[in-house]
């Protein structure tokens, strides 16, 4: 049975993580302080909330460095949501934060447009489908994400990344929304694929298969 | 132009363990267990589930916890519960308990500031602003509380935009007129609303057949609406309600 440690910093609805991979066939383990992350099992990272609260629990948790640790060892590490955004060099939710900066970027606020035409609202909320873009060493559920809908609700997006991290993306109007993203061994996903039905849960069980 | 991204809402109202059918929020019948009728709707294709307490303002609220945990285990689209909550306290023990949003509504109007106490906490897409609606003259509405028992003399209108603005991530507007009706959605209401707030808007209350759901889309800025009773008694099935918005113009799940 597959292992798989889930960061519980208190934010977000972790129940929801945790049954998903259970569900699945996993064992779950639900870690709150740093020395609970070891090298043995892939690391996911919900979550849902304000950035700085979420830095800011992870560092009094002791949970900063040895995410970064994990990293450095190739563990592979998913950050979900609010999770994938801490992934991320900074913040800038209700003032400029530093992220656990695995991965150069940051993380912006989205616009409302309140024209006729091309209304958005925010929080973006929505069952989408995604564009991808991947290249033959991707892992196969990069691929298995096109014509499948999954599930976002999210305020703010990660920006000024590198465009080959970016294997999969939404158009919000003329913008490019960033969903999942890869560099080595750390994944981030936007969307929320414990709560994207069939099509999520099929993408976690690739996900585990694959790691 | 990017088609716009609409969903489809199952909503149980829940009193003790039963969901209750309500008609203008009285309610009537025991129609079944919540998790049967939540995993039904799940592996139908609903794209979310409400959950709410209608008693809840004023009994205990166990049973709201209890309810959610099961859905965690085998519902995997989002949940969205409430009924009662009045502090950051008891939405975290709704959140950790499996819902991804919280609804308000009682609370939030006696004391504003839950809402941004909420949204600070927890991020202003975990929290949706529930409203019931009732219309006191062609162009009025105002605002109940406890389950549509209430008068609070507010306009709902008003207290709508001012919700949003206070941080809530959606709202939840309910026309106390139409529910349970099955004569359509309060259009007018729902047009006012989602045109002058830039949050997303579900419509709930009067949902009869499956063309009332293009109806409100192409009417009004809503970008859910939420359906009690044409699931709960089986008059219909979410494939149905979908199958209305093909060829609509509208980006959803089918």
């Amino acid at each position: 049975m597959k292992l798989i440690t889930v960061v519980d910093y208190g934010l977000g609805n972790i129940l929801s993580v945790q049954r998903a991979f259970e569900y699945l066939g996993c064992k779950v383990q639900l870690v709150q302080k740093g020395e609970g992350i070891s090298f043995e099992s892939p690391v996911i990272i919900p979550g849902v909330g304000a950035f700085p609260e979420a830095m800011n629990r992870l560092s009094v948790n002791g949970l900063t460095v040895p995410l970064g640790e994990a990293a450095k060892n190739q563990v592979p590490i998913l950050g979900i949501c609010l999770g994938m955004q801490l992934l991320f060099s900074r913040g800038t939710e209700h003032q400029e934060c530093p992220g656990l900066d695995l991965l150069d970027g940051s993380v912006e606020k989205m616009k409302t447009i309140t024209s006729v035409s091309d209304r958005q609202t925010l929080p973006s909320i929505g069952w989408k489908k995604m564009e991808v873009s991947t290249t033959p060493n991707d892992p196969p559920f990069v691929k298995e994400i096109k014509n499948r809908r999954f599930y976002f609700v999210h305020s703010f997006r990660v920006s000024n990344v590198d465009q080959k991290m970016i294997k999969a993306w939404y158009l919000r109007n003329d913008e490019k929304i960033p969903a999942l993203i890869i560099k080595d061994k750390i994944f981030g996903a936007q969307f929320h694929p414990e709560k994207s039905g069939k099509d999520g849960l099929e993408f976690l069980q690739s996900f585990v298969e694959w790691t | 132009m990017l088609k716009r991204s609409v969903r489809m809402i199952a909503r149980l109202d829940v009193k003790n363990e039963n969901v209750i059918n309500t008609i203008q929020l009285e309610g009537l019948r025991v129609v079944g267990s919540p998790n049967s009728l939540a995993t039904k709707y799940y592996h139908d294709g609903i794209d979310e589930i409400l959950l709410i307490d209608q008693v809840a303002s004023l009994y205990q609220r166990g049973h709201l916890l209890d309810l959610t945990k099961q859905f965690a285990d085998n519902v995997f689209i989002p949940i969205t519960a409430g009924g009662g909550i009045g502090s950051v306290d008891e939405a975290r023990s709704l959140l950790r308990a499996g819902a991804d949003k919280v609804a308000v509504n009682t609370q939030a109007i006696k004391n504003p500031n839950l809402i941004s106490d909420l949204a600070n906490e927890f991020g202003t897409q975990c929290i949706v602003a529930s409203i019931q609606a009732k219309s006191t003259s062609e162009n009025d509405w105002e605002a109940f509380t406890d389950g549509g028992r209430e008068r609070t003399g507010v306009d709902a209108v008003q207290w709508a935009k001012q919700a949003a603005e206070l941080g809530a991530g959606e709202l939840l507007i309910t026309s106390i007129d139409r529910d349970g009706t099955r004569k359509g959605f309060d259009v007018d209401l729902m047009a006012k609303i989602s045109s002058i707030v830039s949050v997303p808007v579900i419509a709930s209350g009067g949902f009869g057949k499956p063309d009332d759901a293009k109806s409100i889309f192409e009417n009004t800025y809503c970008e859910a609406i939420a359906i009690a009773d044409f699931l709960h008694m089986s008059r219909g099935s979410v494939p149905e309600v979908k199958e209305a918005l093909i060829n609509s113009g509208l980006d959803f799940r089918d």
